[in-house]
C-alpha cells in the first residue's frame, strides 16, 4: 500500500512537472532573428512540425519545419500594394483579383498583431529568385511567346512547396503559367492555403483554355510523376525543391531513376531545375562534404539522360562573382536539359538571363529595411540579432555618416548596401539607444544585444528587396556564366564510365561525384 | 564453444534482421514513396513477423532436441535474402498502379518482401533459448545474456546499415551478402550438432556433465 501510494506520487509529480513546464513547440526569437517576430499559425504533421513566422521589422513571412526556415516571402510590397500598382501599370493586372474574390482574412488566435499578413509575390529567400532562369532558357516555350517571357505560356510541374514564395515568383513573371504543386504534406498544403491569400486565389484562377494557374496535390513526387504526370506530360519545366527538415534532399528524390522518370515527362526542350544545397570544395571547418550533393546531382542528371546541366550557385551579398567561394556551402540552381545549355549553343536563352530584370513593375527605394547588426570580425559571424534602425530614431542619419560603406568588389552586388564601424563610442551609442527603446516600451532585448560578447565591430545594413532580388538574379548569372566552372562537363567531367574517364578525373572540380541510383540513394547520407 | 556458439548466432540473425528493416525502407521508397506509410508499413511487418516467428519458434523448440531444425530455419531466411534482389522490384512494379497508390499498398508490399525472411529469423530466438539452456539454477542469465547479445546485434545491424552499408554498397548486394552470410550460418548448424540439454539430465547430472556431446562431433 505505502510502495503503491509513492508510486503514484512520483507520477503525478511527474506529470504536474511535464505539463506545467513544456517546451513551445516553435521558438520565436531564436538565435539571430529579429526581436518583433510573431506566430500567426503553428501545426503538427506527420512529417514536420509547421509554424508561419512573421517579422514586420525584418519584413519577411517564413515557414518554418521544425523551427528551420525552409522558405521566406516579403510582407511587402504586400498583395493589396501589388494590387494598388496594378492600376498604373497594366502588367500587373494577372495578379489583381476581381472584387467579389478578395478573400477575408480571418484573426489567428496566435496572432498578436493587430494585422493580419497579405504577403505579394517579392521573396525573401535568395534562391528563389533564380525560378525564372528555367522559363527564360527554355528555347521552344520562348520562341512561341515571340521572345516575350509574359506571353510564355510553360507548364510547370513544382516538387516541394514550402511558404509557395517560389511558385509566387513564377506566378508574377509568368502570367500564362499553369503551375502544378506536389508536396507529400497536406499539412504544409493548407498552411498555405490558409494564410497566403494570393496562393489560394490562384488556385481559383484559370488560363484561357481552361487550365488552371495553380494546383496543389498531396502525393508522393515519386509516385506522382510515375503515373498522373505520365498522363499530363510534356510539362516544360519541373522545379525539384523538396527538403526534409535539415537542408536534407529526400534520398528517393535524387536518383538517376527519379530524374529518369522526370525526364519522361518532360517536353524535349523542357529542363529540370533543382535547388541543391552543396559546395564545390570541402571546408575544412565543416565535418560534412556538401560539395558530394552538389556533385552527384550534377552527374545524376547527366546520367539519366539530361545530358547537359548548368549551374546557378546562388551567391551572398558580399560575395562577388570574381571572388567566387568554392568551399561555402550555398544554395545552387542546377539547371538539366536533353537540349544544350551553355552561353555557346543557348545564345538567346542567356541574352534573355542578362537582358532579365525581376519584377521589373516595382519601383526601388519603396520596400526597404535598414538594421543594424553587431559583428564577431574575429570570427568572422554576425554576434547579435538584427535591430531596425528606426529604434536609433535621429541617431540613425549621423551615424550612418559616420560609418564606412562597405568596399565591395566592383561586379558585386549593389544591394543590400552596408556600412561598417569599429568605433567603441560610436557601438556604445547604438547600444544605449537599443536598451532605452526596447526595454522603454517592457520588451525584451534582441539577442546579443544585451551584453558585449564578442561583438568588436557595427554593421547598418540597407536592404531595398526590389533592389536586392534583382541584384541576386544579376550576379548569380553573372558567376554562371564562366563554363570552365559552372558547366556540367567542368564540375563532374564529360566522358563515360572508363579508363579514360579516370584518366581525366584530375581535371574536374568534383572529381568523385558519386552517382546516386535506387541501389545507391545516399543524397541524405553525404549531407551529414 | 557451446555458448559462444550460441550467442554468435544471435548476434548475426538480430544483425541481418535491422539491416534488413533500414534498407527495406529504402529498397520500396522508389515505389511507394517515403510517406509515413512507408515506415508504419515496414516496422509493422517486421514486428509482426517477430510475434508469429516467436509463437513458431517455440513450438520447435520444445520439439528439438538438436540444433537440426535452427540450421534449417536459418537456411530458410538466407534463401529469401539472397533471391530479393531477383524478384524484389519486379514484384513491386508488378503491382500495378491501383496498389502502388492505394494506402494500403505498401503494407502488402513489405508483407510479401519482408514478411517471411523476418519471421524465419524470428522463430531463432526461442529456440537458442533452448539450446543455451544448461539448468534451471542459470536459466534467467543464460536468456537474459542471449536477449542482450541478439539486441546488441541489432543495434550493430541498424548502424552499421547506416553509417557503412548504404553509403559503401548498393541495396541488392547488401541484402545478397546477408543472405550468403545467413547460409553459411545456418550450413555450419546443420554440421555442428549442439545438443539441448533436457531439464530431466540437468537436474540429474550435477554441474560438471551439462553439456552433453552426441557421439561423433565436437562443439
Amino acid at each position: 500500500m505505502k510502495s503503491a501510494l509513492f508510486g503514484i506520487a512520483a507520477m503525478v509529480a511527474a506529470a504536474v512537472t511535464g505539463y506545467t513546464l513544456q517546451d513551445e513547440p516553435y521558438r520565436l526569437r531564436a538565435a539571430f532573428q529579429a526581436a518583433d517576430q510573431a506566430a500567426l499559425d503553428h501545426r503538427d504533421s506527420p512529417y514536420s512540425n509547421i509554424t508561419w513566422v512573421a517579422s514586420a521589422d525584418e519584413n519577411y513571412l517564413q515557414l518554418r519545419f521544425f523551427d528551420r526556415v525552409e522558405g521566406g516571402v516579403c510582407l511587402h510590397p504586400s498583395w493589396g500594394e501589388l494590387i494598388a500598382l496594378a492600376g498604373k501599370d497594366p502588367h500587373l493586372a494577372h495578379l489583381v483579383p476581381k472584387p467579389e474574390e478578395l478573400p477575408k482574412l480571418p484573426a489567428g488566435p496566435m496572432w498578436p498583431y493587430s494585422w493580419l499578413p497579405d504577403p505579394g509575390t517579392v521573396s525573401n529567400s535568395a534562391y528563389v529568385r533564380l525560378f525564372p532562369a528555367g522559363v527564360l532558357l527554355n528555347q521552344k516555350v520562348m520562341a512561341a511567346a515571340g521572345g516575350d517571357w509574359r506571353a510564355a505560356a510553360p507548364r510547370v510541374m513544382v516538387i516541394g512547396l514550402g511558404s509557395g514564395i517560389g511558385i509566387a515568383t513564377l506566378a508574377h513573371h509568368f502570367p500564362k503559367a499553369a503551375i502544378t504543386v506536389v508536396d507529400i504534406d497536406q499539412a504544409v498544403i493548407d498552411m498555405v492555403r490558409d494564410h497566403y491569400p494570393l496562393m489560394r486565389w490562384l488556385t481559383t484562377q484559370k488560363l484561357a483554355d481552361g487550365t488552371p494557374r495553380l494546383r496543389f496535390v498531396a502525393r508522393d513526387a515519386r509516385q506522382y510523376l510515375q503515373y498522373d504526370a505520365t498522363r499530363e506530360k510534356p510539362y516544360d519545366l519541373i522545379v525539384l525543391d523538396a527538403y526534409t527538415s535539415g537542408s536534407t534532399i529526400p534520398p528517393h528524390l535524387m536518383t538517376r531513376e527519379f530524374f529518369a522518370q522526370c525526364a519522361a515527362v518532360l517536353d524535349e526542350s523542357g529542363m529540370v531545375l533543382a535547388n541543391v544545397i552543396g559546395s564545390y570544395e570541402r571546408d575544412p571547418q565543416s565535418p560534412g562534404d556538401k560539395r558530394l550533393v552538389t556533385g552527384g546531382a550534377v552527374r545524376t542528371f547527366r546520367a539519366a539522360g539530361l545530358a547537359s546541366v548548368w549551374n546557378f550557385p546562388i551567391l551572398s551579398s558580399n560575395e562577388s562573382p570574381g571572388s567566387f567561394n568554392d568551399t561555402r556551402q550555398r544554395n545552387n540552381i542546377v539547371i538539366a536539359s536533353r537540349r544544350k545549355l551553355s552561353p555557346h549553343d543557348n545564345v538567346g536563352g542567356w541574352e534573355r538571363l542578362r537582358g532579365f530584370t525581376l519584377y521589373p513593375e516595382l519601383p526601388l527605394g519603396t520596400w526597404m529595411t535598414d538594421s543594424y547588426i553587431l559583428i564577431d570580425s574575429e570570427h568572422s559571424r554576425y554576434a547579435s540579432a538584427w535591430v531596425p534602425a528606426s529604434v536609433l530614431g535621429a541617431t540613425d542619419a549621423k551615424l550612418r555618416a559616420r560609418m564606412e560603406p562597405e568596399k565591395n568588389a566592383p561586379d558585386a552586388m549593389t544591394a543590400p548596401r552596408s556600412w561598417r564601424s569599429s568605433d567603441r563610442e560610436l557601438m556604445d551609442q547604438v547600444y544605449t539607444a537599443v536598451a532605452q527603446t526596447y526595454l522603454g516600451q517592457h520588451l525584451p532585448l534582441p539577442k546579443g544585444w544585451d551584453d558585449r560578447g564578442s561583438a568588436n565591430a557595427l554593421e547598418r545594413r540597407e536592404s531595398d528587396w526590389v533592389a536586392f532580388a534583382r541584384e541576386t538574379f544579376r550576379v548569380s548569372v553573372a558567376t554562371a556564366k564562366d563554363s570552365n566552372k559552372h558547366s556540367g562537363e567542368a564540375l563532374t567531367g564529360d566522358l563515360p564510365e572508363g579508363p579514360e574517364r579516370d584518366a581525366m578525373v584530375p581535371n574536374w572540380i568534383i572529381p568523385d561525384a558519386p552517382l546516386f541510383t535506387d541501389q545507391m540513394p545516399n543524397a541524405d547520407i553525404y549531407n551529414n | 564453444m557451446r555458448l559462444p556458439a550460441l550467442y554468435l548466432t544471435s548476434i548475426i540473425c538480430g544483425f541481418c534482421m535491422m539491416a534488413l528493416e533500414i534498407l527495406g525502407g529504402r529498397f520500396i521508397q522508389p515505389i511507394f514513396g517515403s510517406s509515413i506509410d512507408v515506415w508504419a508499413a515496414i516496422i509493422s511487418v517486421f514486428i509482426l513477423s517477430l510475434s508469429i516467428g516467436y509463437v513458431i519458434g517455440g513450438r520447435i523448440a520444445d520439439r528439438a532436441r538438436t540444433n537440426q531444425p535452427l540450421g534449417w530455419l536459418i537456411i530458410g531466411a538466407g534463401i529469401f535474402y539472397c533471391l530479393m534482389p531477383w524478384y524484389g522490384t519486379p514484384f513491386m512494379e508488378a503491382l500495378g498502379e491501383s496498389v502502388h497508390t492505394a494506402r494500403w499498398g505498401v503494407l502488402l508490399a513489405a508483407l510479401v518482401l519482408y514478411l517471411p525472411p523476418s519471421l524465419l529469423l524470428g522463430t531463432v530466438s526461442p529456440i537458442l533459448v533452448k539450446l543455451v539452456f544448461t539448468g534451471a539454477d542459470k536459466v534467467g542469465s543464460t536468456t537474459g545474456t542471449l536477449y542482450a547479445v541478439g539486441s546488441i546485434g541489432n543495434v550493430l545491424g541498424i548502424l552499421v546499415a547506416d553509417y557503412v552499408l548504404l553509403k559503401y554498397v548498393g541495396l541488392n548486394a547488401n541484402i545478397f551478402s546477408m543472405g550468403v552470410i545467413l547460409g553459411v550460418l545456418g550450413v555450419a548448424h546443420l554440421l555442428i550438432t549442439i545438443a539441448a540439454t533436457s531439464p530431466a539430465a540437468a537436474a540429474a547430472s550435477q554441474a560438471p556433465a551439462a553439456a552433453t556431446a552426441v557421439p561423433g562431433t565436437t562443439v
